[in-house]
């Protein structure tokens, strides 16, 4: 899995840090914000994106529907998590490719992140 | 015919007797008949006085007009006259042939008083009292030859004479029943007759009189003077009508007593009062029940106002609605507009009011509590929850079924109850963020340190690691209670087999425990449509709690089996087990195991109660069969459900 780069957008250092060390642990190439709506103007895309859904004054569905509404990143994976389980659906409707609720286990979370990169559709353009 | 001189007048019995036949009798015609008879039917044929008269061996009977009447029409007369006594009287000839045999044998006359002879007459046997004497009539050989009667019929004396009696004792018991006492004045010797009760009342004993000065006194002092001026009137004055209440106290028990006595004076010619009688009544009781029931009635309604509570009271035949003014308060209308049931159902969401109706028909078929909340939308637009509550009753006038109740603004409480939930909510959701990281950071140090070959403290960081698992499962449960509480507890159903399932929460939890096997005794469950997520959490939490409850046991059974297209779940303990009154209180939210061990088992008490809720969702049910000492068996039914398969991208396997 290494050379993937993964972008991480949460408003809480506290866990940008942890997820950035873990997935950096893993050999991903790691890039963060702690602004949800910079994902929205990039430049440099990832091959997978994990975006809180409540940030401060940003809604992460809002964003992950930019994102599957735009053909630029419509084929970059997303991974929604929240501390809410409730939102999972919201999350789907959104167009979110996987939804992990907080706290999350980090076997959990690779384990997605893998199996995610791994499908063909989403490698097709990268 | 010849005449004879001794059978002249008698009017209709004398012109019978001079017709008759007597030749062909044992008598033989008149022209033999011996001076004594001829004597004895002169002076019975002409006496106004009525007569019977019996002669010779076979005792002929005559009789005259005065006796006549007490034959009546349809019966002996005229045909009988002149006939054997036996004859005539064959009905009563068992009374009167010891009569006659007594008389005759020289025993002389008898002498009966109302004696009831019932004989027949006016068509059929008549009870007939009479009053009569039978004496012998001496014939010339100086033997009774004959009887002679002279009766008088008194049955219509004897008749009302009885009736008298009849009434006086029904009067008595009707004054006893009605636990009544009676008094009779004379106003002239100041003496009162009265009956036991009276006496007992007035502290005189049964067998002496009591005296009005004696009576007056027995009176409370306060109303001693109005009764001895309304005594005075009733004496005086014809038409007044006496009736007044006051109290008197026993001068022996010194019991009081609230009377109320009714009295009828009468006068004579001169306008003098020669008696004045009348009853008494007790009315202590029906006063004192009166006066406690007006206490009540206030008490309560302070206790509604105070509470802000309404009231309303419902003809479940009838549908009539009355509501006071608190319970209109509460629905948003005025005090003077009209307010059925069905305007109250209309104040509701549709919701609510199929709720509300059939929680009212189950209170009344269980003759039950009936309690229900519902938001009311007043006229302004604002939303008011309010409770109602009520139990059916049978009304008074026996009118059918009633309910009865009363209403709660609830309002306050529920967005209390609201906040509540919101903040444990967001509370849950604030901790959950620090715990992630502390939990991305154990993780990623336990991978470092393994790395590294540091193997004591790898091992710590993953202790760390599962205790963080608790403090996040402590907190999901306390957001699973305040979704219950709110209703938004949902399942989320995905095809799963059931016993893998089973046997994988089984694998995980044998590795927290070292001192139980968890055992199992797993039949063919197959494949079914459920929320593998909740239904794991459940079986979590009755393995967690047997191995918890079961400190010095070693084996915990876990059986599953399909039935009746339900699959049943058992897990057995030998522990502690539960008293049989804690069985059902075990599902109550916060309970905890009580009393001196309360403190040396961990948790919120919330585990069995979130447990039981989930089954219930499931439409199965959630129960325990234990033995104080012995162990607990906890066991859930959920029906089976192969219901349609939706993609789910959350189930991983």
């Amino acid at each position: 899995m290494e050379g993937y780069k993964i972008m991480v957008a949460d408003d809480d250092p506290g866990i940008i840090d942890a997820v950035v060390m873990m997935l950096e642990f893993e050999g991903f190439e790691v890039s963060a914000t702690l602004n949800g709506a910079q994902v929205l103007s990039m430049t440099d895309l990832p091959d997978l994106i994990l975006l809180d859904i409540w940030m401060s004054g940003e809604d992460g569905r809002d964003i992950c529907r930019s994102l599957k509404g735009n053909d630029r990143t419509k084929n970059i994976p997303v991974i929604m998590f929240s501390a809410s389980s409730k939102l999972k659906n919201s999350a789907v409707e959104a167009g979110a490719d996987d939804f992990i609720e907080k706290p999350f286990d980090f076997e959990e979370l690779t384990s997605r992140i893998r199996k995610l990169l791994s499908q063909p559709t989403n490698n097709a353009e990268n | 015919m010849s005449s004879y001189k001794f059978l002249e007048g008698g009017g209709e019995m004398g012109a019978l007797t001079r017709a008759h036949d007597w030749a062909s009798t044992s008598l033989g015609s008149p022209e033999f008949w011996p001076q004594s008879l001829r004597t004895s039917i002169s002076t019975v044929l002409n006496t106004q006085f009525p007569m019977f008269f019996y002669w010779g061996p076979e005792l002929i009977c005559f009789y005259n007009d005065a006796y006549r009447p007490s034959l009546g029409i349809n019966g002996k007369h005229p045909d009988m006259f002149g006939q054997p006594a036996h004859i005539f009287w064959a009905e009563i000839w068992h009374i009167l042939d010891p009569l006659i045999k007594q008389v005759l044998s020289g025993g002389g006359a008898t002498w009966h008083e109302d004696q009831l002879i019932p004989f027949y007459r006016n068509g059929h046997i008549e009870d007939i009292y009479w009053t009569f004497s039978y004496s012998p009539v001496i014939d010339e050989s100086g033997e009774p030859g004959g009887i002679l009667v002279a009766c008088t019929e008194t049955t219509d004396k004897v008749l009302t004479l009885n009736a008298i009696k009849q009434n006086e004792e029904d009067l008595r018991f009707t004054l006893d029943a009605a636990e009544m006492g009676t008094f009779d004045l004379d106003p002239i010797t100041k003496t009162v007759t009265g009956n036991a009760r009276l006496k007992s009342w007035f502290g005189v004993p049964i067998d002496e009189p009591l005296e009005l000065a004696d009576a007056l006194n027995t009176i409370v002092e306060k109303d001693r003077d109005r009764v001895s001026e309304a005594i005075g009137r009733a004496l005086s004055e014809p038409g007044y009508t006496y009736d007044i209440a006051y109290s008197i106290i026993n001068s022996i028990d010194k019991k009081e007593r609230k009377v109320r006595v009714k009295g009828k004076s009468l006068f004579d010619e001169n306008g003098t009062c020669y008696r004045f009688t009348g009853t008494i009544q007790d009315q202590t009781e029906e006063i004192k029940a009166q006066e406690d029931l007006l206490k009540t009635n206030y008490r309560l309604a302070i206790a509604l106002e105070a509470g802000a509570l309404g009231s309303y009271e419902m003809n479940l035949l009838t549908g009539k609605f009355d509501c006071d003014k608190q319970c209109r308060a509460h629905f948003g209308v005025g005090e003077t507009a009209g307010f059925s049931f069905q305007d109250l159902l209309a104040t509701t969401t549709e919701d609510s009011r199929v709720q509300l109706q059939a929680r009212l028909s189950e209170a009344v078929q269980q003759k039950s509590i009936f309690n229900t909340e519902c938001p009311v939308k007043w006229p302004d637009g604002t939303i008011h929850w309010i409770r109602i509550s009520g139990k059916p009753n049978t009304d008074e006038d026996d009118n059918g079924q009633v309910m009865v109740g009363i209403t709660t603004d609830i309002t306050e409480q529920k967005q209390l109850h609201q906040q509540k939930d919101d903040f444990i909510g967001i509370a849950s959701h604030e901790l959950r963020t620090p715990i992630t990281s502390l939990k991305g950071y154990t993780q990623v140090m336990e991978k470092m340190m393994r790395k590294k070959g540091e193997l004591l403290e790898a091992g710590m960081l993953a202790k760390m690691d599962a205790q963080i698992n608790r403090i996040t499962s402590l907190i999901s449960d306390l957001l699973d209670v305040t979704k219950i509480n709110s209703g938004r507890l949902q399942l989320k159903n995905t095809l799963i087999d059931f016993n893998q399932m089973v046997e994988e929460v089984i694998e995980e939890l044998q590795r927290t425990t070292e001192r139980h096997t968890l055992k199992t005794d797993l039949h063919p469950t197959g494949i079914i449509y459920a929320d593998r997520e909740r239904i794991s959490q459940v079986l979590i939490n009755l393995i967690t709690n047997a191995i918890k409850y079961s400190p010095n046991a070693d084996s915990i059974i876990i059986s599953t089996n399909l039935e009746d297209n339900q699959i049943n779940v058992c897990v057995e303990d030998f522990g502690i087990g539960i008293t049989e009154e804690n069985k059902e209180k075990v599902f109550e939210q916060f309970y905890r195991v009580s009393g001196d061990k309360q403190h040396t088992f961990p948790g919120l008490g919330l585990g069995l109660y979130i447990s039981s809720e989930i089954i219930k969702r499931t439409g199965g049910r959630l129960w325990v069969n234990s033995k104080a000492g012995q162990g607990s068996t906890f066991c859930f039914s959920i029906p089976v459900d192969q219901g349609p398969t939706e993609p789910d991208f959350y189930q991983h396997t």
